[in-house]
Parts: C-alpha cells; structure tokens; sequence
C-alpha cells in the first residue's frame, strides 16, 4: 500500500501563506508574553520549504476515498523558515522595574529609560521528530495532533546574534514558545486552514449530504447527524459552536456529532406546520418520502404494530428503511461471498446485520463492503485490531484540538490493515476479551438470526441483539462526494420506496427477496423488531459505545403517504 | 499631590534637616513634578490624622472595579506637631510638588552646631541625641495583599540609612521577581557632594547614585561666605548591576539652576538639565521657567540616538489664589515686609524647597503668623497641564473645597484615528487632626 502525500500544492496557493501568517500572529500573540517583548509579534513571512516530511506509517486507523486516520511518524529536516517581527525593551533596567512594585526599587532618574528596537527573529532549520496523528475527513478537515514534543532543535537568527546573552535568551525563549504552539496552537491551525480549504466543496457536500438525509429517513441506517451543519443550532435557534456540539454527545468525546442544519431544521418545520393545519402548502423537498401523522396514538400503534400481521408495512419503524435498504446493495455485493442467496431470510438477516448495524447511508455502504471484503476472512483477529483501534480513540480524545474527529467506535472490526503494534500496550487487556466476545457472537447470527427471527419474533435472542448492538455503534459519515452520494441516494430511492409502499411491491431487481408480499411484510415486521431490540440494547448502559444519538433514531414514524 | 505619609516624610526630613534637594534622585525634581505628575486612580478617600506627635495614622479607601484599601502607621521619634496636620492648614504647595527652587548647598547643620557648640536649637539637639528614627507601615488590602514597611534611621548629621520592605502576595509580574524585597539605602550627604549607596535583595541588585556641586565648599565658612550663589551648577550619575541577572544601567546628568535668594530681579529662575544614558543612548533635556510665583513652565525633549525616537512634553502650572475672605494685611505694603522679613530672617534652613515668601513665612517659624497663613492658603488651587507630542493632555487641578482637598485629574488622549479617550478622576483627601 502507498501513499501519495503531495506537499507542493500548499505552497502554490498564495493565500494559504497569508491566511497562515494570520492564524500564526494569532497564536503567537494569544498567551502572554515576556515583559520584554513590548509589541505584537507578527508573522512577515512564512514559508514550507520544497523538502516534505518523512512519514513512516505506523498505524492506519481508517481508510476511504474521502477520510483518513492513522499514526506517523514524522521527522522533518526541511528548509521551512518563519520570520517574525517584534519590538523588545533593549534596557534590562526598565523590564526591571516594570515588574516590580515601585515601593522597594531604587527608583533611577534616567537609567531606566526605554529603548525598544525591533527585532526580527528568523527560525530556520527547524528539526522535527514524533508521532503525529493525523485525522482526515472531507468534512471535518485535517486534524493533526502530535502525541509528543517533536520540536528537536532549530536554528534562531535574530538581530541580536553578535550579542550571545541576548542570542541565548532569544533561543530560549523561542524554543519555549514554539513547544506550546506544536502542542497547542498548530493542530488548531491547521483544522482551521483545512477547513477552509475545502469550503466550497464542503458546503456542496453538505447540500447533498442535507437532501440525502431527507430523502431516507431518519433510521438507524441513516443517522441524521451524521453530517455536520454548517449552521448548528440547539432547540432555540441559537448558534452552536463546535465544543458545545461535542459536549452534547454522550459518548467520551470519542465521535462528535453535529447537530441538523438550520435549513433543515426550517424546512422541516414548514413541513409539520404544514400538516398540523390546513395550509395547503407543502415545502418541497427532494427526494423524501412523506408520511402523515395521524394522531399520537398512532406512535404507539406502530410499535405495537409488529405484533400485528395486517398492518406490517405501514407500521414498520425507520430501521427498517435501513434494514431494508441494506438488502439491497449488500445483497449484491455479499452473494457471491456467502453462497446463500437463494434465501431470502439470510439476506435480510445480513443486510440487517451490516445495514441496521451500520446505520449508515447508503452512499457509504459501498465503502464499507469493500471493508467488509477485505477482512472477512481474518474475522480472528479481531481482538488485535480493536485493541490497537481503542488505542487509537484514547489519542485522538486526550488532546484538546480533537475539534472533528471521526466516529471511530464501530469502525474497529472493519480495520483490515491495523497492525497488532500499539503504543499503548495497556489498552490491551480491557479490550481484548470484550471484543472477543462480540467478534464470536458476530459469527452467530448471520445463520442463525433469519430462523430465529422467524421462530419467535417477540422473543430477544440475545445474540442478534448483541451482534446488532456492536455495529450499531457505528456513525457512519456522509460521504460527501456529491456524485457518489447523488447516485447511491438514487438507487437507494428506488430500492427502498417499493418496500414502503407494499400495495404495489415491485419485485427487486438483484436479490428477488419478495416472494409475496406476506412474506415481505413478515421479513419487515421481523427486522423492525430487532431494529426496536437494538436499539433497546444500546440503552443499556454495559455497552459503552452506544450511541446517544442512535436513541433519536425515530421509532415512531408516520406511515408514509406519499413521495 | 503627595498623601499625608508622604507628607509627614517630608517634615520628618525638614525637622532632622536633611537636604533632600542635595541628592542625585532629585535632579530632574523640578522637570518631574512639573511634567509626569501622577494621577489618582478614579475616586479614592483618604483619611488621616497626627495623632500625637509622634504617630500618624492613614486610612485609604479606593473603588478600583473592586473595593480596595490600605491601613498606614508612622511612628517617628521626632515631634512632629510643629508641621500643620490639618487638611485645612497644609500648605498646598507642598502637598503639590512644583516648580522647586534649588537652594544653595550648605553643611549639615548639625556639624556646624558641634563646631559652633550651639545647643539653642532643640530640634537639633534632639537629632543628635536620639538618632531620629521613622518608621512607616502601609497595608494594602486585598486584591493582593501588599506590604510595604519603611525604616529610616539618622546614624549621623551626615549620614541616614533607609530601609524598605515590599512583600506582597499577589502572582508576580514576572518569574525573577521574588514575593518580597528588601531596599537598602546608605545616604552620605556633605553639602558638598552626596552619595547614596543602594542594594536591593530583588536580583542582588546593586546601586550608587552621586552628585556633586561645583562651586565653593559649604563646609569651608571662608569660601561659602566669601559671596552669594547667583547659581549653581551640579553633576551626578547613578550606576546600577546586579551580578545575578546581569542586570546594568547607569545614567549621568548636569543640572544649572539660579540660585533663589539673588537672583535679579529681571530674570526669572530657571532650571536646566542634562541627563545622559549612555547604556540605551538617549538623552533628555529639561528647561523649567518660574514666571511668577503662580505660573511656571516646563519642557523636556528626549531623544534617542540608537532607534531614533524623540519625545517633546511641555506643561505648565498655574496657580490660583482666590480672594481670601478676610485680608488682615489688605493695605498694600505687604511685598513690603515681606521684604524686610527676608532681609531679616536670611533662611535658617535654606536647603527646603521653600519658593514663595509665605513659606519662607512658614518655615521661619513665625507661629503667630501661622494661622493668618493657613487661611491664606485655603483657597489656593493649582492647575496643572501637560501636552506631549502625540497632543495627549493631561489636566489636573488641585484644591479646597471646604476643609476638603480635592484633585480633580483629566486624562485626554487624542489618537491619530480621531479616537478620544477621556478620563475623569477625582480623589479627595481629608485629614483629621485630633
């Protein structure tokens, strides 16, 4: 596997040098400085130098078209230099007595008198060597966090070089503050500038990602917040900003969710208001299949409605949108595999367990089969990779920058290529035979579910709930590629929508899983009642990587009326 | 406007005869008080007293954001109640540092008086007998508690020692500077030239200050006596290292001032300085011009060689005395005797910054004329402007209201960018006198 890390771009975009130098002002000029520094310290130039970074890869946490997680290590011998410009005190008697109560100094008639020169320091030769985690999302941007102290040496020039006191002093200093930006401020910088970077394709991923979201439901299959707004907003409106959203999430800082889009939320609004009164107008949203409210009992109805063979379809939960949904791209992919297409139930039952478990949008589907395909076959090794995947949530949720990390819970059973080396060797053993237990229990239903569910459909079977609740976990992103989104939204719409609508079930083109429509509904009624399990599961409070918002999945949706 | 401690610092200085003028700290006094005069922080009342001769009490009650205090004591081994106390009777041209009129150097009095054997004086006597000993405490109340303690001790006519304690719990400003440090200042003043040695705990900081007065000895009675100063002419520097931090600095000056007394009457007194940093290359001159009694006038240009940067300040002060209601000397002669009040009465204490003939009046020791004078000077005020090159101006005015003194300050700082910072300051001051 290789990477192609492409360090010459930065440097032919000429506003990413002035936007750096801001950011960069920014930070130097936020904590507080030497009293002998008597101005603003400002960045005059900047520039990354033509020698990339040697990474040696040591982890990769997770890979896809559009993200990206792993460890490096990293060490730097470039030629990269920075040029500040300040204004220092050059009289040592005056930052003297500056910081001294007057009461007790010997109060000078003129010794004291302030000289401040301007200093220009150039750092250069700067020589880098740690462990980098670098987190990369479409969305979210880059986020770089050095696990470390990687600033080994570097070279400070300054005005003052033929004075060696003050040529010390300086380098001391420098190095001091330079720590704290590596640590601290860089990380901060560089999430900032990647965002920017990707502004415009960012917010078309967002419109795209908005649409796709209305289209399919809210179900565990589609989590809603999965993509992040543009504009959060909590239940009055107001702004969010980025803490409070993670703080909103219950997990340990782990997967940080976004709250709706307000334009979402608007239209959504407009849509209730709609259908609460008698206002004939109906906002438009494409792709989104509508359903009525009839009264609040009805919620109630739905759920109960499992039990219920004649209304199997209009009370199926939203999991199943997912589940079902999942049927039909999983089918396709995983057939060849497991040899048992001729069964219908066994596809469901997959497609449950990896769709429903997944909750993921059908645009990510796909790059989870691929993951799922590479690793099929080293199920054994599950422990190992999970280790070494805790380990890797402990890194990204230690230091305070981790502004967008991805969801990286459910991820760690599809890690194909983690290593089994992990810097932190003592996550291993809380982890181990957690994880064990859940990789064996995943064996199990994918052959034993479909006869179980069919067997005693009110009955938990512990096992499929178990296995469900692992995947569940899973908060998969939206894939913010347009085309892709764009294209599997589509052939999702026309996937799923028939299953909705039962009185005119059109037989599925792959898989053929609808022999008759009591069957179909029977195979729903099933899976919304694992869906309802698991989510049940995920409550409980054993399973730490449940997720709160998997809770707001709607169990209570309305039949739907109409497309 | 100097606080009530302050106050009684300075008659504790004038009734043990030390000659604070005589020193290299006060070289620029004049250019000082007159330019960077300081600023009371928003309203601040200040109660104090003399209780006895000996002991005063000052209590200090600040709004700074935050409610903020300070509890002072001062015990002094010298009587003291010769000194108005009353916020009513402190002259306030001495509470208010203007133009100072350097004297003419003489010998510390108390050799003179081992040589001449004149033990009519007592305050002197006194002196030399105790060793007159001050010792001042101030407290200042949270946020952070800071506590400053001065000990300051005659060891002999020519010599005073003074130590200075600042201890305070507050975080330091920077790493090097410790909780609390200790000044150390050994004073030798011979008239003729005066040295002051300093060490402070803070760095191991250590620091010398000298100033010598050209001209003839005021210790030889046939050279001093010989003809009076029309001027006087002083040199000094300072030097300052600390062998810890490598900490240096040092400055040197040159100071022409008139001498008072004989001044021709078609010249004003006048005040040049010179002072010199070779260390940081920057240089400040400073011309100071009494005009009249009431008005004077100052200027000081700095300028740097090594970055360039000038500085040009100019300030006046402007005093006020508005009609006393009752005159018992309203029939016109009075420039008269005060005349023949000067020619009677030559200065015993020459060395005070004694400036207009009431003080004179004053110090003479004129007790009968005392209160006459304190109602005099109970309408005074002072105004005092300051305009620096970027048009900063800077108002204070000082004066009575009732028995009340009242400084009302003025900050008005014009930037480039048509931004106006205004302040309004006030500070009021009352002092009992049980």
């Amino acid at each position: 596997m290789a990477f192609n890390f492409n360090w010459s771009p930065l440097m032919a975009d000429a506003s990413f040098y002035t936007r750096a130098q801001e950011l960069l002002t920014a930070a130097l000029n936020k904590s507080p400085k030497p009293p002998i520094i008597v101005d603003d310290i400002h960045v005059t130039e900047l520039n990354l130098g033509s020698i990339p970074p040697e990474l040696e890869i040591l982890e990769i946490g997770d890979l896809a078209e559009d993200r990206f997680r792993g460890i490096f290590k990293m060490s730097y011998t470039g030629d990269a230099f920075l040029t500040l410009k300040t204004r220092v005190q050059a009289n040592p008697l005056n930052t003297y007595l500056l910081t001294r109560p007057s009461f007790a100094t010997p109060l000078p008639v003129a010794a004291a008198t302030p000289l401040t020169i301007p200093l220009q320091i150039t750092l250069s030769d700067f020589k880098l060597s740690g462990f980098v985690i670098l987190v990369f999302s479409k969305q979210k941007g880059i986020t770089v966090v050095f696990r470390n102290d990687p600033l080994e040496s570097l070279k400070v020039s300054s005005t003052f070089d033929s004075i060696p006191f003050v040529r010390d002093f300086l380098q001391r200093e420098i190095e001091g503050q330079l720590r704290v930006l590596f640590m601290d401020e860089l990380p901060a910088i560089i999430h900032r500038l990647s965002l920017r970077l990707w502004v415009p394709e960012y917010r078309a991923g967002e419109e795209m990602a908005n649409r796709a979201t209305n289209t399919a439901g809210e179900g565990p299959g589609q989590d809603p917040l999965a993509s992040p707004p543009q504009d959060p907003v909590d239940a009055q409106g107001n702004a969010l900003d980025e803490s409070e959203i993670a703080s909103l999430s219950l997990d340990s800082s782990v997967e940080t969710h976004s709250l709706f889009s307000q334009k979402n939320l608007l239209r959504l609004a407009a849509l209730t208001d709609s259908q609460r009164t008698l206002s004939l107008f109906t906002p438009s949203i494409q792709e989104v299949v509508y359903r009525a409210w009839t009264s609040p009992s009805d919620a109630g109805e739905v759920s109960g409605g499992v039990m219920s063979p004649l209304s199997p379809v209009l009370s199926r939960t939203q999991s199943q949108v997912g589940g079902m949904s999942s049927f039909h791209d999983t089918a396709s992919m995983v057939s060849s595999q497991t040899r048992s297409s001729t069964n219908t139930h066994t596809f469901s039952s997959y497609g449950l367990s990896l769709g429903a478990g997944r909750h993921s949008k059908s645009n990510a589907r796909r790059r989870k089969k691929r993951v799922v395909d590479l690793r099929r076959p080293k199920t054994t090794e599950d422990a190992v990779s999970v280790s070494g995947e805790s380990t890797y949530t402990e890194t990204t949720s230690a230091p305070s920058i981790c502004s967008a990390p991805l969801p990286v819970v459910s991820e760690q059973t599809d890690d194909p290529v983690t290593p089994p080396l992990s810097p932190d060797s003592e996550l291993h053993l809380p982890t181990v035979p957690e994880r064990h237990r859940l990789s064996i229990s995943r064996q199990m239903p994918r052959r034993d579910i479909a006869t179980e569910m069919l067997r005693e459909t009110g009955e938990s079977s512990a096992q499929p709930v178990n296995h469900s609740a692992v995947d569940v976990n899973a908060t998969p992103r939206v894939a913010v590629h347009p085309y892709i989104a764009a294209q599997h939204e589509s052939e999702k719409e026309e996937a799923s929508a028939p299953r909705q609508l039962p009185s005119k079930a059109l037989p599925l083109s792959d898989a053929k899983p609808t022999s008759s429509i009591v069957d179909q509904a029977l195979v729903e009624r099933l899976a919304g009642e694992i869906a309802r399990r698991m989510r049940e599961e995920k409550l409980t409070p054993g399973n730490s990587c449940s997720s709160f918002w998997d809770r707001l999945s709607h169990d209570d949706a309305p039949p739907a009326y109409g497309q | 406007m100097l606080d009530f401690m302050d106050y009684i610092q300075l008659a504790f200085a004038e009734a043990t005869n030390w000659n604070r003028d005589n020193s290299y700290s006060s070289l620029t006094a004049t250019a000082q008080s007159l330019l960077d005069f300081s600023t009371p922080e928003r309203l601040r009342v200040h109660l104090s007293s003399l209780s006895t001769p000996h002991f005063a009490t000052s209590y200090t009650l600040g709004t700074v954001g935050l409610i903020d205090g300070s509890v002072s004591y001062l015990f002094s081994t010298v009587p003291l109640d010769k000194f108005p106390s009353r916020s009513a009777l402190i002259p306030l041209r001495k509470l208010s540092p203007g133009y100072r009129q350097v004297q003419a150097p003489i010998a510390p009095i108390a050799e003179t008086i081992l040589i001449n054997d004149d033990l009519n004086d007592a305050s002197a006597y006194t002196t030399i007998g105790k060793k007159a000993t001050l010792f001042h405490a101030t407290l200042h109340l949270p946020p952070p508690t800071t506590l400053n303690a001065l000990f300051l001790r005659r060891i002999s006519p020519t010599m005073q020692l003074s130590l200075a304690v600042c201890s305070t719990r507050g975080p330091p400003l920077s790493k090097s500077a410790p909780q609390a440090s200790l000044l150390a200042q050994l004073s030798h003043n011979t008239g003729k030239y005066n040295n002051e040695y300093l060490f402070s705990t803070d760095n191991a900081l250590f620091g010398w200050r000298g100033l010598w007065n050209f001209g003839p000895d005021p210790r030889d009675p046939v050279a001093s006596g010989s003809s009076p100063r029309l001027s006087l002419l002083s040199a000094g520097a300072e030097a300052y290292y600390s062998p810890v931090s490598s900490l240096i600095g040092m400055s040197t000056g040159l100071r022409f001032s008139t001498a008072n007394a004989n001044t021709p009457i078609s010249t004003f007194p006048y005040t040049l300085t010179l002072t010199l940093t070779p260390l940081t290359g920057s240089l400040s001159t400073t011309y100071s011009l009494r005009a009249s009694p009431n008005l004077a006038f100052s200027s000081r240009f700095g300028f740097n060689v090594y970055s360039w940067e000038s500085e040009m300040v100019a300030g006046c002060e402007l005093w006020r005395k508005s009609k006393s209601r009752y005159r018992d000397d309203g029939d016109g002669v009075e420039w008269a005797r005060r005349k023949i009040r000067e020619s009677l009465f030559p200065h015993p204490h020459p060395h005070l910054s004694t400036s207009t003939p009431n003080d004179i009046k004053d110090l003479a020791g004129h007790a009968l004329e005392k209160s006459g004078k304190g109602e005099e000077e109970e309408n005074e005020s002072v105004l005092k402007i300051r305009v620096d090159q970027s048009w900063n101006v800077r108002l204070l005015w000082e004066g009575r209201v009732k028995e009340l003194l009242v400084l009302i300050d003025r900050v008005v700082e014009v930037y480039s960018n048509e931004r106006c910072l205004r302040e309004l300051r006030l500070m009021v001051v009352f002092n009992l006198d049980l």
